[in-house]
């Protein structure tokens, strides 16, 4: 006999419908999985087999064909497994046909046929929804995550033998119910713990406002690392739509826990200097999202760039520019997004007091020059906000009075954003460092002094077309932050102290 | 007794054992050029292609184990040349049976259903 269901799987960020066709027929017993199977769906086989042994099905020998549609796409799930045991029991009629146009099925089974949960829920209850199919029945420990798809029965499952019982109406599951799961987070890191660096915070706060990346330099144990790690604390708070893309990436790679929910934290990805480029940007035959996409809406922090491999900064270039990321791969083409603020830290030196007032730089010029011109131009190019975090004194050092919080400084961010989005929601681009050049000129009114000066700074400064749309770009930000219609001079006077002066890029 | 005695005193103890289950006993030692298969027996709607395995004991392993994938692969094949000569629309299933010899009036019998496919 034959039976279909609906199974899914997923490819980029998407989840993708997958038809399961179940064909029994008499013949030379065989067990036939076609449709562009990988390894792990190979051997759902195996698993499927002894699962419905195991929950007390006697299935007599029979030919069984498996179909996996559309047959032309590779399919990478271990989440198929329930879908092809339900299509199986199905075709023997043990399971009614009623359901297989209703309901979605995903799930892991174990040889002792209890579920385990699987990733990728979140894309697969999208595509459910989508697809106007209203059930979706998946392992007992990834309904939240489900649940975040308004108008689906979600039926959790902890045992195989749940679903006959459900179909054959011996004991009817029950729909999964949302639970509040806003979590409480405590946040360790907060703004209020850094002493001094007053120019530095300031540099940071324009950067989450605006969204300009930013590369901080400075001697070792200046604490470049502890602010990098508290700018996600004053970033504004994600949208819905924000946390859904964040969640979605989150699981499909696998790392959402087990019962959670919606994201509501901005990503702050720190990577070790030794990652690869598919670590970075994400790759596999079947491409698996990299950091950057991991850190989408929120912090990719680089730490000691020029540690780095110079290839794996390199590919960060089309990311930072599109803010998403197209792997192409033999059988298919995956885009992900990658729209995140781009944290750099570095040594000025390989000794790293050079510029110290209090230590002297040991290096000779060629090793400071073979040591910054790890980092390319066109890299650099596209980090508007350069600063250099000098040592801390020893009266902020020991300053028991807190200084300002990350809520304050993000109540600030999160006003200029405001502003940003206000004026470029028409475009669907939503902070400055967005911007194009004509979009600057639209947007971007300048006080006459303003527009003199920066003259003046064109041509001393002997800058380039984009290092003066740059300077542009950030006027704009600290002209948001500080409620100004206009761009003034001293608006532009701070955006000027942000410029380059590594390999003196300017 | 040689082995050759022991594996046909295993197919005799075998074909009582399915004809007690009310089986039918459609050949014994059917043979072609891809190979050979014990016994082919019938209930209701099902055809089973049986290999009969005999030992006296397990210190070399288990009988069961002894039909490996190239048994297998040997036995299927002939199972489709059977198939090709009685055509009929019924079921079909791979079983062994094995058989832990000791004297005449002791010996254990295993009969194990749908042991393989293809």
């Amino acid at each position: 006999m034959f039976a279909k269901t609906f199974g899914a799987t997923t490819a980029g960020i998407d989840g993708i419908l997958i038809e399961v066709e179940a064909d029994v027929s008499s013949g030379l017993p065989g067990f036939e999985i076609v449709g562009l199977p990988d390894a792990a769906v190979k051997e759902a086989k195996e698993r499927v087999r002894t699962a419905i042994k195991n929950s007390g099905i006697k299935l007599p020998a029979r030919k069984i064909t498996i179909n996996l549609a559309p047959a032309d796409l590779k399919k990478d799930s271990s989440g198929l497994d329930l879908p092809i045991a339900v299509a199986i029991l199905t075709a023997y009629g043990i399971l009614p046909a009623t359901h297989s146009q209703s309901a979605m099925f995903t799930g892991e089974l174990s040889l002792e046929g209890q579920l385990r949960p699987v990733h990728g829920i979140l894309p697969m209850a999208i595509r459910c929804h989508a697809k106007n199919i209203n059930e979706f029945f998946l392992p007992a420990g990834n309904e939240q995550e489900a649940l975040l798809v308004d108008d689906l029965k979600i039926f959790p499952l902890t045992k195989l033998i749940d679903i006959i019982n459900h179909f054959t109406g011996k004991n009817k599951l029950s729909i999964a119910v949302k639970k509040d799961l806003s979590e409480n987070t405590i946040i360790y890191e907060d703004f209020s713990d850094v002493q001094g660096q007053f120019a530095a915070k300031r540099a940071l706060e324009i950067a989450a406002a605006g969204g300009h990346n930013i590369l901080m330099c400075g001697a070792p144990g200046t604490g470049k690392t502890m602010l990098a790690r508290r700018t996600a604390t004053i970033l504004p708070t994600l949208s819905r739509q924000e946390a859904l893309e964040v969640t979605k990436i989150y699981s499909i790679a696998g790392f959402l826990k087990k019962g959670c929910g919606l994201i509501s934290q901005r990503p702050f990805r720190s990577p070790h200097h030794t990652i690869s480029n598919a670590g970075m940007i994400g790759g596999g035959s079947i491409p698996k999202p990299g950091e950057v996409t991991l850190s989408h809406n929120g912090v990719l922090f680089l730490d000691e760039l020029p540690e780095f491999g110079k290839s794996t900064l390199e590919v960060l270039r089309q990311p930072l520019e599109d803010r998403k990321i197209s792997i192409a791969r033999a059988n298919a083409s995956y885009t992900f997004p990658s729209n995140f603020i781009l944290i750099a830290s570095m040594n000025p030196c390989p000794c790293g007091y050079l510029g110290d007032n209090l230590h002297s730089c040991s290096c000779t010029p060629t090793e400071i020059k073979r040591y910054t011109k790890k980092i390319s131009g066109p890299l650099l190019d596209r980090i508007d906000i350069h600063i250099q975090v000098p040592r801390v004194n020893y009266t902020d050092l020991v300053n028991e009075k807190k200084t300002e919080s990350s809520a304050s400084i993000r109540k600030r961010v999160e006003y200029a954003r405001q502003k940003q989005i206000q004026r470029l929601s028409s475009y669907h681009l939503y902070c400055n460092s967005q911007m194009n050049h004509a979009l600057l000129k639209e947007f971007c009114c300048l006080t006459p002094a303003a527009q003199n000066m920066l003259k003046m700074i064109f041509e001393r400064m002997k800058l380039s077309a984009r290092s003066y749309d740059r300077l542009i770009k950030v006027s704009q930000t600290i002209a948001d932050l500080a409620d100004s219609k206009v761009i003034t001079d001293q608006h532009v006077a701070e955006a000027v102290q942000f410029h380059s002066t590594i390999n003196n890029n300017i | 007794m040689n082995n050759k005695e022991k594996g046909f005193l295993g197919e005799k103890y075998a074909c009582q054992y399915l004809q007690q289950k009310h089986y039918t006993i459609l050949a014994v030692n059917f043979s072609c050029r891809q190979g050979e298969i014990d016994i082919i027996a019938k209930k209701d709607n099902l055809i089973a292609f049986i290999e009969v395995k005999t030992r006296k004991n397990d210190k070399f392993g288990t009988a069961s184990q002894a039909v490996n994938y190239l048994k297998q692969k040997k036995i299927i094949h002939t199972a489709r040349i059977y198939i090709s000569q009685h055509p009929a629309a019924v079921n079909y299933r791979f079983d062994i049976i094995e058989i832990y010899y000791s004297s005449s009036d002791n010996y254990k019998l295993q009969h194990i259903k749908g042991a393989f496919e293809i």
